[in-house]
């Protein structure tokens, strides 16, 4: 009897230690060196006529945010005469960064924090969203990629309250968050000074741990639950607080407010469109016509946009076009 | 005495010794410092007591409601609306825990209580089905023979019927118990805690050690609980 | 005792009544039969009695009591119930189930136990083995033994038997009816006894009803059934054969006294005293017995020719079956059948040699009844 439940013991543990193992050991993104992977000669190109003969071919990675901006650049360019190729919704940051390298897609839009650390590799992370964006811009122009614009929003990491809280307790950054809660200031409901946090956020040096170190607070009660279900615990009053990512569209369905990293904690994530220089060489006009869209897309438009696709049943496009007229890019 | 309790208790022992073994292991030589700040005694334990907290209070109600329900589904005025509910029942079992507790989120808001609830749900579908079919599956001539002899219809419950529907009763609570320990990982999700924290965080954080833990710990308590229940079921079932 | 009063029982959904319009009375001490064909009511008419089945109008007595208007609880603890199927309790010893109704009469613990082990003796189980054995341990008929022991040990006046023999086979299916009546000379229950078998009815009953669609035919004794079939229907029951069916009605006690009751041989006899007594013997063997006339083998002439020794012991052989003077004619025939001899011995319950049946005398028999 003992025997056996020992072997069935056995036999599980070394189920689950293979299984974890399967789980765990999911292939590691790996990044070409760009080096490696020479851009042709964008002089060998011959141009005759640019408006018309050259198509730029626009790429997104695929989920909702990408795919939203994928449509804006496409929406733009065709309105100002270029003729696009749709190549949007090309899986993750790998497939899409080395379609843009061999020149199968000549744009798709970028965040600086993944250009960081997952293209180049780099561990020290740089929390200045400016500085990071020079970084990157300055790194990719060596090998032929351009990076247009910045964002307004940064989706990174962020500290949520409910609006009508974060007016009514006049807190405005996570330093005004400390304050109070530093200050014993009675908690808006439940009543607690709460944060509902997914398992990553709460267990990392660069999540909860460093956020709480570098601030100099802790809230009463941390609450670790699935990523997607915090915004749903904030609306319930379930916690005072939340972490999310800035530009989801929760965040604009439920009328929150990010709370401003005020001392630069989380590494920035904005998004700019990155273009091959022979493209740009060819159609110089791309710039400009896609600077003033991404200057104009702040977090909350962002999540206006993200809440249209993900709760209100829009398409990309639909939810593209939409804006852009309403802002007057496009008639 | 001492005797039984040793057989009991034995293989449980072992088996939370090793787990023990494989905790203060880990505690204390972690793989890196993300490791070493995530997984602590302190930590182990809280995801360990919440975890035996959701499963006890679950088990216990699903236990109570499962079989009472169940006992009077099988009466003879409500045996068809049973068979209804055995239909319902073996349909609910194929929703994943994971929907389970999706859907119960929405009704009941985030944390214990709603993991504990759902977990409740869950686990009550085994314990009511067996319960059921435990009862009327005995053999309508031995209900028959014991009418016939002057029992009453609480008498033939309570001294026939329950106990010869017993071992499936108790079958449908090992089951329970079984998806309950596994289902009750998953109540990390929706901010309920448990072994699941473990798990899941060690998952998110790509760290082998903390789901090594977590995973043991989760298989341990559901080896320890499935052995004991089918103990005790053993020990009341000397006939057949 | 009991008494049925134009009862007739239409289960709900079902167009034709099971049972219509029935009236009947059963003596105190008898055992009334309540044969037929299936679904002719028979088994309905039984449980009716004890309110298994609520007839759907008429009147049921016991002993002159209106049954339909007493506590159904209190009523069935007074009527012992065996069904086919038994229904013993799985998870109750035999000693726990025969236990059933005394523990819900509560009666005390000593009581119990020494009427447990009564009955159980009664019915041929060593309560020493049997008691704390689980009903999965006994073999078919065991199981019928404890079924009837757990009807009868509150010592209730009225039996309800639903086929209680159907379940095994032939031949204990025999010895279970002869142990079965024997006991009811001691006990005299007043006695419903349910079977589709005409045979068995004959051999049990004091009164045979038969039943068809619901309705009841005839009820007469076993003798009368067999002589003055009320009409063609009973008539094809009880069938062509009657006069072999009579060796149903005629136990072999009956004749024993008429037979050639040849001398047995002591197991030491010598030789040529053998040698003689199987030449006065009209089968040509002598039965061999020992010192307290228990029956222990037979000789035959043709065992003779070994010359093994000088006495009985050393010639005898085994019988291959014998049987008791209770039992009726129509087991000695099987018997006979059974073993291919034209004779049996016959011993009484503590297998002391009675005599022996041949042929011959059941042919006088048919002869003289028929």
């Amino acid at each position: 009897m003992n025997a056996k439940y020992m072997f069935a013991l056995l036999l599980a543990a070394l189920l689950i230690v293979g299984s974890l193992f399967v789980i765990g050991c999911e292939p590691e993104e790996v990044v070409d060196d760009p080096v490696d992977d020479p851009v042709d000669d964008p002089v060998d190109d011959p141009v005759d006529d640019p408006a018309i003969d050259r198509e730029i071919v626009v790429g997104s990675k695929e989920f909702t945010e990408p795919l939203i901006l994928g449509q804006l650049a496409i929406l733009a360019l065709e309105y100002h005469g270029i003729p696009t190729v749709d190549e949007t919704g090309l899986g993750g940051t790998v497939i899409a960064r080395e379609a843009l390298e061999r020149g199968d897609i000549d744009i798709y839009w970028e965040y600086t924090g993944t250009a960081w650390m997952e293209i180049f590799g780099y561990d020290e992370a740089v929390t200045d969203p400016e500085e990071l964006y020079e970084l990157v811009k300055e790194e990719d122009l060596a090998n032929g990629l351009v990076w247009l614009d910045v964002t307004g929003f940064n989706n990174t990491y962020t500290v949520m309250m409910r609006r009508a809280d974060a007016e009514e307790w006049g807190i405005e950054t996570i330093s005004d968050l400390a304050e109070a809660i530093n200050t014993g200031v009675e908690a808006p409901e439940p009543g607690t000074w709460s944060f509902a946090s997914g398992h990553e956020y709460s267990a990392r040096p660069d999540g909860y741990l460093g956020l709480s170190e570098l601030y100099d607070f802790e809230f009463e009660e941390l609450n670790v639950m699935d990523l997607a279900l915090t915004y749903q615990a904030l609306l319930n009053e379930q916690v005072s607080t939340a972490s999310g990512f800035a530009t989801n569209p929760e965040i604009a369905a439920y009328d929150f407010v990010n709370l401003e990293d005020d001392l630069l904690f989380h590494p920035p994530y904005n998004c700019a469109p990155v273009v091959r220089q022979d493209a740009l060489d060819d159609l110089p006009q791309i710039a400009d016509i896609l600077n003033p869209i991404a200057r104009a897309l702040t977090a909350e438009e962002m999540s206006g946009l993200n809440e249209k696709v993900a709760f209100e049943d829009y398409e990309p496009v639909e939810a593209a076009e939409e804006w852009l007229i309403e802002k007057g890019f496009i008639e | 005495m001492l005797q039984t309790l040793r057989e009991w208790l034995a293989v449980p022992l072992v088996l939370a010794a090793a787990g023990a073994a494989i905790v203060v292991y880990s505690v204390n030589n972690p793989t890196d410092r993300l490791v070493a700040s995530y997984l602590t005694y302190g930590k182990v334990m809280d995801s360990l007591s919440e975890h035996l907290w959701l499963m006890l209070v679950s088990m216990i109600g699903a236990t109570v409601v499962g079989v009472l329900v169940g006992i009077m589904l099988s009466r003879p005025g409500l045996f068809y609306i049973g068979k209804g509910v055995e239909a319902i029942v073996n349909v609910g079992q194929t929703v994943p825990s994971l929907a389970v507790l999706a859907l119960f989120l929405s009704v009941l808001g985030l944390g214990f209580r709603t993991a504990v609830f759902a977990l409740f749900l869950y686990s009550i579908l085994p314990i009511l089905r067996n319960t059921f079919a435990g009862i009327v599956n005995v053999d309508s001539s031995i209900i028959e023979s014991a009418r016939g002899m002057g029992m009453s219809p609480f008498r033939i419950l309570t001294r026939i019927e329950l106990p010869i529907a017993y071992p499936i009763i108790a079958s449908g609570i090992r089951t329970a118990v079984v998806i309950n320990v596994g289902a009750a990982t998953l109540a990390t999700f929706i901010g309920g805690g448990g072994i699941g924290d473990l798990i899941v965080t060690g998952l998110s954080l790509q760290r082998e050690m903390i789901i090594l833990n977590g995973a043991v710990l989760a298989a341990i308590t559901a080896i320890i609980l499935d052995y004991l229940v089918a103990r005790f079921e053993s020990y009341l079932v000397r006939w057949s | 005792m009991i008494k049925l009063e134009n009862v007739t029982k239409k289960f709900p959904g079902m167009k034709v009544p099971a049972v219509k319009d029935l009236s009947m009375d059963i003596k105190k001490g008898d055992i009334c039969v309540l044969v037929g064909p299936s679904g002719c009511g028979k088994t309905t008419t039984m449980k009716m009695i004890n309110r298994i089945h609520e007839p759907t109008s008429g009147k049921i007595y016991i002993d002159g009591q209106d049954a339909l208007k007493m506590d159904p609880i209190k009523l069935r603890l007074d009527i012992g119930y065996v069904i086919q199927e038994i229904g013993l309790f799985p998870h109750y010893t035999i000693e726990q189930n025969v236990a059933t109704v005394p523990r819900e009469k509560k009666w005390s613990r000593e009581k119990t136990k020494q009427r447990v082990d009564d009955f159980l003796k009664l019915v041929g189980l060593d309560p020493e083995i049997y008691a704390n054995r689980y009903p999965s341990a006994l073999s078919g008929g065991q199981r019928q033994r404890v079924g009837v022991a757990r009807a009868m040990v509150s010592d209730p006046p009225i039996m309800l038997m639903d086929e209680p023999f159907g379940a095994v086979d032939p031949i204990t299916r025999a010895r279970l009816q002869n142990e079965f009546l024997r006991i009811q000379e001691r006990i005299s229950k007043t006695i419903v006894f349910v079977t589709h078998d005409i045979d068995e009815a004959i051999k049990m009953g004091d009164t045979i009803a038969v039943m068809r669609n619901g309705e009841l035919i005839q009820h007469d004794t076993p003798s009368d059934l067999l002589s003055a079939p009320a009409d063609e229907f009973v008539s094809s029951l009880v069938g062509r054969n009657r006069s072999i069916k009579r060796l149903h009605l005629i136990r072999i006690r009956e004749i024993l006294d008429d037979v050639d009751r040849a001398k047995p041989a002591a197991i030491d006899l010598p030789l040529q005293e053998i040698e003689k007594r199987i030449e006065e013997s009209s089968i040509r063997s002598v039965m061999v017995v020992d010192r307290d006339n228990k029956l222990k083998g037979v000789i035959g002439i043709g065992d003779l020719k070994k010359k093994a020794g000088e006495v009985a012991s050393d010639y005898m052989n085994d019988l291959p079956d014998s049987v008791t003077s209770d039992a009726t004619l129509n087991d000695a025939l099987s018997v006979m059948l059974e073993c291919g001899e034209g004779y049996v011995a016959v011993v009484n319950e503590e297998d002391q040699y009675q005599g022996t049946i041949t042929l011959g005398d059941l042919l006088n028999v048919v002869k003289e009844e028929g």
